[in-house]
């Protein structure tokens, strides 16, 4: 992609039009602007990413529950957290 | 040259005369050290907490060059004290260690932060540490350590200051009951002129936050300092950028770093059952566990404070912005 910092203004306004229907998407803990991890390694490439409680294979997901790999030309990136909670 | 044996008879023979002096905090028997350098010379050595030329001492605190022809080594250490973990009692308490409401298990103290009107110096970390999720009175009981780790009422150091509210987007038990003391209330609240009204809610959708935060008084200024453990004292703010290397030092994991993965993030956590969504959020791996929450969030490369550690998962951990959390608790830091 272009400059980092177009290509992150990029991804924050993708990200403000689909975050609510994202967190409604089965498994969805959370949205934010993040680089791409390949193989544990980020890539550098900033995307918009989809956190999940648990990486589920799309043939498993319900057709509303799959995550596009890509949104509005930007890059899409599931990275499985777990569950949140607050740490006290 | 003397024998081991012969230097520690001069040492027992003069230690408690060399333990008086000012600045003496222990003696013992070590190779002389001279220009950085260890010698195979042994001597006595004498523990400072400072090294302070002989001339600005008055005679009796300065130690002499030999003792009964055994050379003498003077050691700076600074002062001593036991090894104490972070679930310990700490007094003053600095921040890293463990702390909590009286009603909750224990989290982290944060930082040393300075309410904006009065300049006064107050606790920082997150409501669900010192405002127990919503649950407290302003005044309430701040234990150090906190009383899953052994704090109790002895144990006070601050009283709850004030705190960001926590909204939930959805919370447990809504039933007839509760609809039924609403209803009562609101009647209540309508007699009395009030403009607030409960509602028995489940589900509050558009309920989101910015921040998980909380301050608290010390009982005495002296019961804190600033100095993070592990960190050191924080120098301004910088606000987060992607792959920022970053460190946080917490009641559990202590200090531990890692790096910005996603900014501006949008999330749903657990708060015993309950959930709150929050907005403009920063996620990294790894670095936390049950307890850190509280800690803050520093640059990896510099004292700037960066974001108030809240949540968590094995995979990741997640941070409040640095600036909305002092905005918010109109503190700085």
């Amino acid at each position: 992609m272009d400059d980092p910092q177009e290509a992150q203004a990029k991804v924050q306004a993708v990200k403000r039009v689909h975050t609510a229907e994202l967190m409604r998407k089965a498994n969805v803990v959370g949205v934010g602007v993040g680089v791409r991890y390949r193989g544990g390694l980020h890539t550098g490439e900033i995307a918009l990413v989809v956190m999940v409680s648990r990486k589920v294979p799309p043939a498993q997901l319900a057709p509303q529950d799959v995550i596009p790999s890509i949104l509005d030309g930007v890059p899409v990136d599931v990275q499985e957290v777990g569950k949140l909670s607050a740490q006290s | 040259m003397s024998s081991q044996q012969s230097v520690i008879a001069v040492k027992e023979t003069h230690k408690e005369e060399l333990m008086d002096k000012s600045n003496v905090v222990g003696v013992g028997v070590g190779y002389k050290v001279s220009g950085g350098e260890r010698t195979d010379t042994l001597s006595v050595t004498v523990l400072v907490r400072e090294k302070v030329p002989a001339s600005s001492l008055p005679p009796s605190s300065r130690v002499t060059p030999q003792l009964d022809g055994v050379p003498t080594d003077v050691v700076e250490v600074g002062t001593l004290r036991a090894f104490q973990t972070r679930t310990e009692r700490w007094r003053p308490a600095p921040p890293g260690v463990s702390i909590g409401h009286y009603q909750i298990t224990a989290g982290t103290f944060g930082a040393v932060v300075r309410d904006r009107a009065t300049g006064a110096r107050l606790i920082l970390s997150n409501n669900h540490v010192l405002a127990n999720m919503n649950n407290a009175q302003v005044g309430d009981a701040i234990l150090q350590p906190g009383p899953i780790d052994g704090g109790l009422s002895s144990d006070l150091i601050a009283h709850l200051e004030r705190f960001c509210r926590l909204e939930f987007t959805t919370s447990p038990g809504s039933c007839n009951i509760a609809g039924g003391v609403a209803g009562l209330a609101n009647l209540i609240a309508r007699w009395m002129g009030s403009q607030h009204r409960l509602q028995s809610m489940q589900i509050n959708a558009q309920a989101t936050n910015r921040v998980d935060a909380a301050v608290a008084r010390p009982v005495e200024d002296g019961f804190i300092t600033d100095e993070i453990l592990e960190i050191g004292v924080v120098q301004g703010t910088r606000p987060a950028e992607l792959l920022m290397p970053v460190r946080k030092s917490g009641r559990s994991t202590g200090l531990t770093t890692g790096q910005i993965t996603v900014i501006d993030a949008t999330v749903s956590v657990d708060y015993d059952g309950q959930t709150a969504q929050f907005d403009g959020q920063l996620v990294s791996g790894a670095m936390s566990a049950p307890g850190d929450s509280g800690s803050l969030l520093v640059a990896g490369d510099s004292l700037q404070a960066v974001g108030l550690l809240f949540a968590g998962s094995d995979q990741s951990t997640i941070f409040n912005p640095i600036q909305d959390v002092l905005d918010c608790l109109s503190v700085t830091i």
